[in-house]
């Protein structure tokens, strides 16, 4: 059953839904600072911390606060013309790379296309929006996002290309191998993704997640029993080895489901078979052929057809 | 987390090995006549039957790949003087690319050998026969015929394998023991829906006329207790040229092309090019290829 919408469209209902799956608005942001007052009677409505480390301020928008939005963040901008330097010894515990100026994301069930239009001509605050919302399905709270502005909307984050947050160039290189890979898996996969990651779909089933944090790039690859095996790409070695085991995802999910066993997905396991279990897809064929014995009625045909008594 | 995959000096990907340089993983469209040569026990000449059918159809024109698909006993590339030091089990164990692993022979059909003497092989999983089966459709995308050289007897994967194939080829001898096995063969397959065309081909017949009674009687009880109709290819006899070649000889199409045996042997693809299409290439979608072909004959408990 589907119901929703899980979180109140409130601003309380929203930061609930922020807080408790920020993931959804941004693979691998972690929220610092709630409220943080910038100088007096200027706040930013949170300060994070994105996958590669480096600064985002959030700003939620909803009936309230809309129509204040664009002017505070042409404020914020400005603060951070200045001010940028301070917030790394002001909050040396968030571990945040303050070498960037901070990125600016507006997060909202709705963004209205009166916002959306000022958010846009906002061109120098290069602000990004998201929109959020939350169902229920089967007594399970599923969250999902869909970017409205900024370079995510355009497509570029359903792609094969190499998520535009992964800068450095050595994860860079290994994200482009494996995707390029993924590519070759199957040019027609479904793709979602943001800045720092990737999911890929394919028949309805998520094949493979990769994504980018800290200067290091992760494959989480699905299995339909088991655990989900996870791989950190340094080397093209390591694309391949993660590469191995979505192929054989892939091609488990190309059975329509058919596979009852748990996946090989891994060389080891795959070598563990032995060929018994009838569940597997084999199982029929062999059934086939243990039940083809020769009656002796067959036999008695055969060998009264024998050349042998000609 | 697994295994690394050992580097063979390509540092460019699984993947890539598998499907080949550059070809799209997902295109649709070409796929060669596909033939699988098999047959009830081993020692009925089938593959001296594979390796010659493949030598003379390369005489002939036509772009033909043999594949050895008698995994762990492949011996197609002693038939056909080659020392190959990458083997189908190196494309199942995804080191290399199917296109890698074909060689050329210096008779005109490329190649793909099997591994000798891997028991492993011999228990594929059903995810091995899907890459298998899609490593096989790349190749039917380069050639004009594509010999798969299946295990002899029956197993799931021997089975599966001839589900793959457009047209099988049932080679066996007079003998009521070969007999036996040939028809329990066809009582395996009789049984899968959707099966590929089945023709016989006697081998080693002791005299002229034999193989079409052989054939006779093999057909009628096919007909009666497992309804399966077969063709008759011809047969190919007892010949002192196929019986005193030694190893390391070139195929005998070649080096005895007017010999008895390799007359039969054009005869019986002569009968095989009328039974299976004219061998000509064909357009495939994606519901009617070698890798749709695998999923449906491997699919638990489902039948058309």
């Amino acid at each position: 059953m589907i119901s929703g919408p899980v979180f109140p469209r409130t601003r309380a209902g929203l930061w609930g839904l922020i807080e408790q799956h920020l993931d959804e608005v941004e693979y691998g942001l972690t929220l610092i600072e709630r409220d943080l007052e910038l100088e007096p009677g200027h706040a930013v409505d949170a300060l994070a911390r994105d996958a590669g480390g480096f600064p985002v301020f959030l700003f939620t928008a909803d009936a309230d606060s809309e129509r204040d939005l664009p002017a505070r963040l042409l404020a914020t901008r400005g603060w951070l013309a200045t001010g940028a330097p301070f917030l790394r010894r002001m909050l040396p515990e968030a571990q945040i790379d303050f070498e960037q100026v901070p990125r600016t994301v507006v997060v909202g069930f709705e963004i209205s296309p009166r916002l959306l239009r000022q958010l846009s001509d906002l061109q120098a605050a290069a602000v990004e929006a998201v929109r959020v919302c939350s169902i229920r399905i089967g007594g399970r709270t599923v969250v999902g996002s869909m970017p409205v502005l900024g370079a995510g909307c355009h497509g570029v984050d359903d792609s094969f290309y190499v998520p535009r947050g992964v800068t450095d160039p050595e994860s860079k290189t290994v994200c482009a191998r494996f995707l390029e890979l993924m590519r070759r898996v199957d040019g027609d996969l479904e793709i979602r993704g943001d800045r720092y990651s990737r999911e890929f779909r394919c028949s309805g089933e998520t094949l493979a997640h990769v994504a980018s944090s800290q200067n290091a790039v992760r494959v989480r690859v699905s299995a339909r029993l088991g655990r989900a095996t996870e791989f950190e790409l340094r080397s093209f070695a390591d694309c391949e080895e993660a590469i191995d085991c979505v192929m054989r995802r892939y091609l488990a999910v190309l059975r329509d489901g058919s596979e009852t066993a748990t996946e090989p997905d891994s060389a080891e396991s795959r070598q563990g078979e032995s060929g018994d279990d009838f569940a597997g897809s084999l199982g029929r064929l062999r059934e086939t052929v243990q039940t083809s014995h020769i009656t002796p009625e067959e036999y008695a045909a055969l060998g009264e057809a024998g050349p042998d008594n000609d | 987390m697994g295994s690394r995959i050992p580097q063979n000096g390509d540092s460019d990907g699984v993947l890539r090995r598998l499907f080949g340089r550059g070809q799209s993983t997902d295109s649709i469209g070409r796929e060669a006549a596909v033939i699988a040569i098999t047959s009830g026990k081993g020692g009925t000449g089938k593959s001296f039957v594979s390796t010659n059918m493949a030598v003379a159809l390369s005489r002939a024109g036509r772009r033909v790949a043999l594949v050895d698909c008698d995994f762990g006993l492949g011996n197609a590339h002693l038939l056909l003087g080659v020392n190959p030091r990458w083997t189908l089990q190196h494309v199942l164990d995804q080191q290399m690319a199917m296109d890698e692993v074909v060689i050329s022979t210096s008779f005109g059909p490329s190649l793909v050998p099997a591994g000798s003497g891997i028991s492993r092989l011999a228990d594929l999983s059903d995810t091995d026969m899907l890459a298998l089966a899609t490593g096989l459709a790349s190749l039917a995308r380069r050639y004009d015929v594509l010999l798969l050289d299946t295990a002899a007897g029956i197993s799931p994967q021997c089975l599966l394998t001839l589900m793959l194939a457009q047209h099988v080829v049932l080679v066996t001898n007079p003998e009521i023991a070969a007999l036996t096995d040939a028809y329990a063969l066809v009582k395996c397959m009789a049984r899968q829906p959707a099966r590929p065309a089945i023709s016989v081909v006697i081998n080693r017949a002791p005299r002229r006329g034999l193989g079409e009674v052989t054939f006779e009687k093999l057909a009628n009880v096919s007909s009666r207790f497992a309804s399966c109709e077969m063709r008759y290819l011809g047969e190919i006899p007892d010949d002192p040229a196929v019986t005193q070649r030694r190893l390391g000889q070139p195929p005998l199409v070649d080096s005895h092309p007017e010999c008895e045996a390799a007359r039969c042997i054009r005869g019986v693809i002569r009968e095989l090019t009328a039974a299976a299409d004219g061998l000509r290439p064909r357009r495939v979608g994606p519901r009617d290829g070698l890798v749709h072909r695998c999923r449906v004959h491997s699919a638990t408990g489902r039948s058309r």
